[in-house]
């Protein structure tokens, strides 16, 4: 387990360093856009295309970073009531188990959606050495490292699950 | 389905689920327990919620917000406001009112403005003995222009959400966003002779000419923002990068406050925050489509209009339900999934796409200030160290101001569309 737990840390930062680039990319990209639009006249085909891709990559390994830090959207006032440490955590785990099912469901069919489109060499309208099952693929992984995450966070319950247990001994 | 999807929907929400979680199980769980489909469609479905270059303004307005309040801007939009507002009864408050005002029209958050202007004045006004309960509910309060006032993610969201012009919401933007903070001041006013806060002194002609020079160039960025998309020479998203451009060009060469490892971080930070909403709109693209091929909106239509086909009390009834929504669930959530359940109702009356729009960012806004979790209290409450609960009564008289007003552009549609349709685009 630590030693997932240190795999996770470090994938994480990873992770963070890759969105970090292919924001910036992102943006340089459509800047050159609008450079070349009006300062070379020359409208640039792929840019648009291009900074989507990465557009999608970004948010679903960024998404996996914000599993890593408790970041997403939540609504915690109704489970925070329960005073009682050892149901909370029960249902804080019940609730990690639901994401879970979700999440493998999209890494599992993402994968074969990944797998159908490179079957049928399908590639980007703009780039034709681009295969778009690589920008398809951006679901399934980045579901798989927030399946990691929330597989970390899930542990830190049945921790919380078994230690009361182990008093009463 | 309905009811598994909507049950399914909320009890993950109890759970504490992340909402953009909550979404897509729910979906999942409706598609399996009721229908032939593929579940492979909701693959396509998530991917298909963020394959959209007019989304990619939002990741870029919220980079061109963060490198101009990293960049010193704040600071400097205080100064200028102070010179104007300073001098009434209750000074500070409306400084914070106006420069939120100000702030608005750099960053598309209303938390990010409450916490960009919060953390510069509620300090001074604390000092100043205003009560710290009145400071946070004040900051708290005109955070929230900052969703109304161009550029806005959640305008943006709604744009794509309905196909809506996103320039025209902008527009629309304008007139609500001024009336917001002039209510505002005139509560902050009220508030401050009853309590007997003080004024600042008088800023000379000189002295507020120098802040002008001072927070120029931070001005003349919603000018290149509005100006380019309305010229046509930009389309939103890359409107929102020439923002970008023009933050890190002003941020680290003329302010001087930025650098390569500062830019890093925001990016990050962007990155990471962008990427919350983004996962968010994807999954709530697979919640919308098992919506619509249920035909729920078209439902709630009917269900609506055999009531009533009074666009009026219609949208005080659309309006009342986005106020509690909005109460609990984030604005970027809110819109996602509201929009789609209530705009075929919208269409079927003949309001004003826009003006709806306006009317709904402005709606949800005020949930970010209601009780008991406005985002906008939670950031005021952190900056200013005072219990929820207190700050949920002293912001009372701008909840119920806001909302007066809300009727008002209820009953007079033209405050909001007067911009947009004399710009004729």
């Amino acid at each position: 387990m630590e030693l997932l737990r240190s795999f996770n840390t470090i994938v994480n930062s990873i992770l963070s360093k890759v969105i970090t680039v292919g924001f910036m990319l992102m943006t340089v990209i459509i800047f050159f856009q609008i450079i070349f639009r009006y300062a070379l006249h020359e409208s640039l085909s792929w840019s648009e295309e291009l900074a989507r891709y990465f557009f999608i990559w970004v948010t679903f390994l960024g998404a996996s970073v914000a599993f890593h830090e408790r970041t997403h959207i939540n609504v915690d006032l109704f489970i925070n009531y329960i005073k009682n440490a050892r149901v909370r955590a029960a249902l804080f785990l019940f609730g990690d188990l639901l994401s879970l099912s979700f999440l493998m469901m999209l890494v599992v069919e993402g994968i074969s959606v990944a797998i159908r489109v490179f079957k049928l060499d399908q590639v980007s309208a703009s780039m034709d050495f681009l295969p778009i099952g690589l920008i398809y693929l951006a679901v399934p992984l980045g579901c798989l490292f927030m399946t990691l995450n929330i597989i970390m966070h899930a542990g830190s319950h049945v921790r919380e699950l078994l230690k009361p247990a182990e008093e009463g001994e | 389905m309905g009811p598994t999807l909507f049950m399914s929907f909320f009890a993950c929400v109890l759970l504490g689920v992340p909402i953009a979680i909550a979404l897509g199980l729910s979906s999942m769980i409706a598609l399996l327990f009721h229908s032939h489909v593929p579940i492979m469609v909701l693959v396509q479905k998530t991917y298909g919620g963020v394959d959209s270059f007019t989304l990619m303004a939002i990741p870029f307005f919220i980079l061109a917000g963060n490198i101009m309040s990293f960049g010193g801007v704040s600071a400097r939009l205080v100064a200028l406001a102070s010179c104007f507002f300073g001098r009434f009864s209750g000074g500070l408050a409306h400084v914070t009112t106006a420069a939120c005002t100000f702030f608005g029209a750099i960053s598309g958050s209303a938390p990010a403005t409450t916490a960009a202007i919060g953390s510069v004045l509620i300090p001074p006004m604390k000092e100043k003995g205003y009560s710290k309960e009145f400071s946070a509910a004040c900051a708290a309060a005109s955070g929230t222009i900052g969703l109304l006032i161009p550029p806005s993610i959640t305008m943006v969201l709604y744009g794509v959400v309905t196909g809506s012009s996103v320039g025209k919401l902008f527009l629309g933007g304008i007139i609500p966003g001024l009336l917001m903070s002039i209510t505002l001041m005139i509560i902050n006013y009220r508030l401050a002779k009853k309590n007997g806060y003080g004024k600042e002194a008088p800023v000379g002609l000189a002295d507020t000419w120098k802040a002008f020079n001072r927070a120029s160039l931070a001005l003349i960025m919603p000018l290149i923002i509005l100006g380019g998309i309305y010229g046509g020479i930009f389309t939103p998203t890359e409107a929102a990068v020439v923002a970008v451009a023009y933050g890190l060009i002003v941020g680290v060469f003329i302010y001087r406050e930025l650098d390569g490892a500062k830019v890093y971080q925001v990016v990050l930070n962007t990155a990471k925050s962008s990427a919350i909403i983004m996962f968010l709109v994807a999954t709530a693209h697979c919640f919308s489509y098992l919506l619509a091929s249920e035909q729920i909106p078209q439902a709630l239509t009917d269900l609506m209009l055999s009531f009533t086909r009074e666009p009026t009390i219609l949208l005080i009834l659309i309006c009342i339900s986005l106020l509690i929504v909005g109460t609990f669930l984030d604005n970027a959530v809110a819109v996602v999934l509201m929009t789609p359940i209530f705009f075929p109702v919208i269409e079927s009356v003949g309001i004003d796409p826009v003006f709806f729009g306006v009317l709904l960012v402005f709606t949800l806004s005020i949930g970010q200030i209601t009780p008991p979790v406005g985002l906008c209290l939670f950031v005021a409450c952190n900056i200013s160290d005072v219990k929820i609960e207190k700050l949920s009564v002293t912001v009372l008289p701008y909840l119920i101001a806001l909302m007066v007003l809300m009727l008002l552009f209820i009953f007079f549609p033209q405050i909001v569309l007067f911009i947009p349709q004399s710009m004729a685009l």
